[in-house]
């Protein structure tokens, strides 16, 4: 698993984004819209209109995935600074390591878009703590970086080590149309997501002023809320009204919306309802000309199960379904307070289930097949047709399902999905050699890190 | 009292067909039919089909179903109608509305609760497994059995599958192990000692019939001669075809989609010529092959897909469908049988389907395990709530009250939360304590709660009897059946 992401599946493995079919719009969107609406200066409005419809992920050794361009992306990762080894039980303080490997993880694994890099635990300061994540992102992945933040300083930090990265990253001359291939820009290799709060705005005008796309966070409380889609009205404005103000100070900045985890409060867990609101959210935020990613995965439970995958495919399904541009949080466990590795490789394989369920199927001379349907007729068989060899490879494939008999089941020790998904994780960082970074590169995020070099 | 059934009725919707790719499929559909046609090795069913207009080669026992025919069928089955309990309260409107769930069928062995491992199913599970169905609103029919009773004389299996059934349940019973004239004859005649009769069993039909294809474009003697007893009768009855792409299906979907509409057209076609007005549904479990094994998959995407797009094209007819949902491939309760079932039963609501095959079985159908029965339940509310949507009016924006509480109040103590908080969706398995009350509870997950609750029911579920002449007349059919029908 390595090169392009979003080469790799082709047309119709399943393993490439999702596009195609969408629920109508729901009726509750039109309702949340209106409050929205009411909420926001005729100025603001206006504004929000010079605002692409989406910008280009790339990243340092990925091709580009359009983001916001009608297909719903999966991004690995978050915030946690804990993880879980499916096989040890208890979750434990995250090391440099763990993070070095999820990303490696995310960047083997074709389903991903984008990583958010997990930071580790430690005493430093959380913000110092989410560079080094980055940097270490950077170190292990080729792909496209979310990297949050809080406030416009950390913004900054992380607009200098992408282009301390771009340095090393140069596009091919027909792409920069020169005869020498140039850097590619920072916000090429990065989307700044700023955290609600006192900061927010502040950010946001940061990444603005920096060429850093920015997903602004819509705070995440109202999924808990008795009506999460009324609950929504207002933080989802004070989001826009952000959007708003970047675009007011840099129009035609890349700016979107993003809906964080919820805060892991006990017996206020993202159920069917919270689905729906995201689905609100979701249309809300598109019907405004605004891309919109949210935390669909973190499954609340504290293993890759039957409840984390109950969880995590009504999500997929409701994001898929409702034009939601990016899934945020696979590989997040304990309702996003812990990253898994195992969860991640599960967590994929649902979005390669959605994404196969939600691209649909054509309707066309070819794909009806009459002529073959003669040719076999009844009681026939299609295996040794041309048709069926031509075609064959576009039937989705699965890595973590388990399609055998069930005493050879029994006989291989019953394995279920989090054993099946350990043994993946092991063979893919076994075998994944992440595309490597420059060692000055390295060592000027290092010192980036360390705030001796801005 | 609880509800004894417990339908969606969705207002979101998938279209997974355009108008245009339906039309496509609908004329691909009566070309297959017209051209090549269909293997029906029944004489008394190509009889029916040559005075209803098919052209009928006995030689070969093809019948060729023109177009006017079939549109004729399609017409003639009615769009509504009713499959009643012995129980009224149980009675389910087949109405393109509303999606029934019904467990699954067909399996052979048992999930010991005891021992925790497989053995072969008996007469005693099919007892238990309507019992246990009975008892669940969320199941709204026994489709069946779950499991067949495999200690019982071959000949006689689907009478003694049905006595266990009948008397265990008083919810609608759809048979799909009742094939052959004969063993139909018997179950209609069991069914109709409880109803009060023949013409109190087509009234209010306690009984319905399904079977299956024999997929690509042919039909199963046994199953035509049992189908066309319960069309005589007035029964509902419908054809499942299980086409799998790359096998008994062209590798493309829309050409898999092509032999399923075929074939289960040619059912409606034979059922309406056999009785016209005789309630009909047509039905589809397609599928895929594993292209590892060569096997079913017992879940894919493709399998919802097709699934789908059954459904929109069965509404397209104004048929009602039965569909093959939830039934995952996996082997026990786990990860994988969560997505297959989740996306089986999303599928399946969001396209509308009026009854969905069903809930209980591991293992691609074959295994019975009753807390993985509770588990699908629990997927089966989820979609359920998704499926309603969000009602947006003066009362849900609630925004008095979002004035009224303001910023960084809590909605806890306000009156508009109390009379609000019922509708909020609430798990059964599903756990949401937090980790240290998890530890506490000796880490019981949703396996753990669902097995408890399963045993509850089990232990003390008791359904409302059959009357005492009923039963005795049960037992006398199945001992005359035994001995005419086992000697024959």
């Amino acid at each position: 698993m390595s090169e392009d992401p979003h080469k790799r599946g082709g047309p119709g493995s399943g393993r490439g984004p999702v596009t195609g079919l969408r629920l109508a719009e729901c009726a509750a969107a039109r309702g949340l819209r209106e409050a929205v609406l009411a909420r926001l200066e005729p100025g603001e409005l206006r504004s929000l209109a010079a605002a692409p419809p989406g910008w280009t992920l790339g990243g340092r050794a990925a091709a580009g995935v359009e983001f916001g361009a009608g297909r719903l992306l999966l991004v690995a990762g978050g915030l946690p600074d804990q993880i879980r080894d499916w096989s040890a039980g208890a979750p434990r303080p995250s090391t440099p390591a763990d993070t070095a490997a999820f990303c490696a993880l995310a960047d083997a694994l074709p389903e991903v878009a984008a990583v958010a890099p997990p930071p580790a635990a430690g005493d430093e300061p959380a913000a110092v703590r989410r560079l080094a994540a980055v940097a270490a992102a950077f170190a292990a992945s080729g792909k496209h970086i979310l990297a949050i933040a809080a406030e416009a300083a950390e913004v900054r930090s992380l607009a200098a080590m992408a282009r301390a990265v771009a340095t090393s990253v140069r596009e091919s001359p027909a792409a920069s149309g020169d005869a020498e291939p140039a850097s590619a820009p920072a916000g090429a290799l990065m989307t700044a997501g700023v955290m609600p709060g006192d900061g927010c705005r502040e950010a946001a005008l940061a990444a603005a002023a920096e060429d850093l796309p920015c997903l602004v966070a819509v705070a995440p409380s109202f999924l808990a809320a008795t009506d999460p889609v009324a609950a929504a009205a207002e933080p989802l404005a004070a989001a826009i009204r952000v959007a708003a103000a970047v675009q007011t100070a840099a129009p035609g900045a890349a700016v979107g919306l993003v809906v964080p985890p919820m805060p892991p409060v006990p017996r206020a867990q993202l159920g069917a309802g919270g689905l729906a609101a995201l689905v609100a959210v979701a249309q809300t935020g598109r019907a405004l000309g605004l891309p919109v990613a949210a935390t669909a995965m973190a499954a609340h439970s504290t293993a890759p199960d039957w409840l984390s995958s109950t969880e995590n495919t009504a999500a997929a399904l409701a994001a898929g379904m409702a034009g939601l541009d990016a899934i945020l949080g696979a590989g997040l466990l304990d309702g996003g307070a812990s990253v898994s590795l195992e969860e991640l490789a599960t967590d994929a394989e649902i979005y390669s289930y959605c994404a196969a369920t939600v691209a649909g199927f054509p309707v066309d001379d070819d794909t009806l097949a009459l002529e073959t349907v003669k040719a076999v007729g009844i009681g026939g068989n299609y295996l040794g047709q041309r048709h069926t060899r031509k075609n064959m490879r576009g039937v989705w494939r699965t890595r973590l399902f388990d399609r055998t008999p069930y005493e050879q089941w029994l006989r291989d020790g019953r394995r279920q999905a989090p054993e099946l998904a350990a043994e993946l994780v092991r063979a893919t960082l076994a075998d994944h050699e992440p595309p490597p970074l420059d060692a000055a590169v390295a060592a000027t995020l290092d010192r980036i890190v360390l705030g001796k070099e801005s | 009292m609880s509800p004894r059934t417990d339908p969606i009725a969705p207002r979101l919707s998938w279209d997974v067909l355009s108008s245009a790719d339906i039309e496509r499929v609908h004329e691909a559909s009566l070309r297959v039919l017209e051209e090549t046609g269909v293997r029906f090795p029944s004489d008394t069913a190509l009889d029916v089909l040559e005075a209803g207009g098919c052209r009928v080669d006995r030689a070969t026992r093809v019948a060729r179903l023109p177009r006017q025919v079939v549109m004729a069928c399609v017409k003639a089955a009615p769009r509504e109608y009713v499959l009643a309990g012995r129980d009224p309260d149980a009675d389910l409107r087949i109405d393109q509305k509303h999606c029934y769930l019904s467990n699954d069928a067909s399996g052979v062995f048992v999930l010991d609760r005891r021992t925790g491992e497989k053995r072969p199913s008996t007469k005693a599970d099919v007892a238990e497994s309507a019992r246990f169905v009975d008892a669940l609103p969320s199941v709204s029919y026994y489709w069946g059995p779950v499991v067949t009773s495999r200690d019982v004389p071959p000949a006689t299996k689907s009478l003694h599958d049905a006595e266990a059934v009948f008397t265990s349940t008083s919810k609608h019973f759809q048979t799909v192990t009742t094939v052959g004239q004969k063993q139909a004859e018997y179950v209609v005649e069991m069914a109709a000692a409880i109803a009060g009769g023949s013409d109190e069993l087509r009234r209010r039909p306690i009984l319905s019939f399904m079977q299956c294809t024999v997929d690509p474009l042919s039909h199963d003697a046994a199953n035509l001669e049992a189908n066309m007893v319960a069309a005589r009768h007035g029964l509902p009855s419908g054809f499942m075809p299980m086409p799998l792409a790359c096998g008994t299906g062209p590798a493309t979907l829309a050409g898999t989609l092509v032999v399923n509409q075929a074939e289960a057209l040619s059912g409606v076609v034979l059922l309406q010529l056999v009785n016209p007005g005789a309630p009909c549904f047509v039905s589809a479990a397609p599928s895929v092959i594993d292209l590892k094994s060569g096997g079913y998959t017992g879940g894919s995407p493709e399998d919802y897909l097709l699934a789908a797009a059954c459904t929109q094209l069965a509404h397209f007819y104004g048929l009602p469908i039965a569909m093959g949902t939830m039934a995952t491939g996996a082997k026990a309760p786990d990860w994988q049988a969560a997505v297959d079932d989740s996306f089986s039963t999303f599928a399946s609501v969001m396209t509308g389907a009026d009854m969905m095959n069903g809930c209980g079985l591991l293992d691609g159908s074959k295994v019975l395990s009753y807390p993985h029965l509770i588990m699908e339940i629990e997927i089966y509310g989820i979609v359920q709530r998704m499926a309603k949507g969000i009602e947006v009016s003066d009362e849900t924006l609630a925004v008095e009250v979002i004035q009224r509480v303001g910023p960084n109040g809590t909605y806890l103590g306000e009156k508009h939360t109390r009379e609000h908080l019922r509708d909020i969706w609430r798990p059964t398995v599903w756990d949401r304590s937090t980790y240290a009350q998890w530890i506490q509870s000796g880490k019981a997950g949703a396996l753990e709660k669902a097995t408890r609750i399963a045993d509850q029911i089990l232990e003390s579920y008791r359904p409302e009897p059959l009357p005492e002449d009923a039963a005795a007349e049960l037992a006398a059919i199945v001992a005359r059946a035994d001995k005419e029908l086992a000697e024959s």
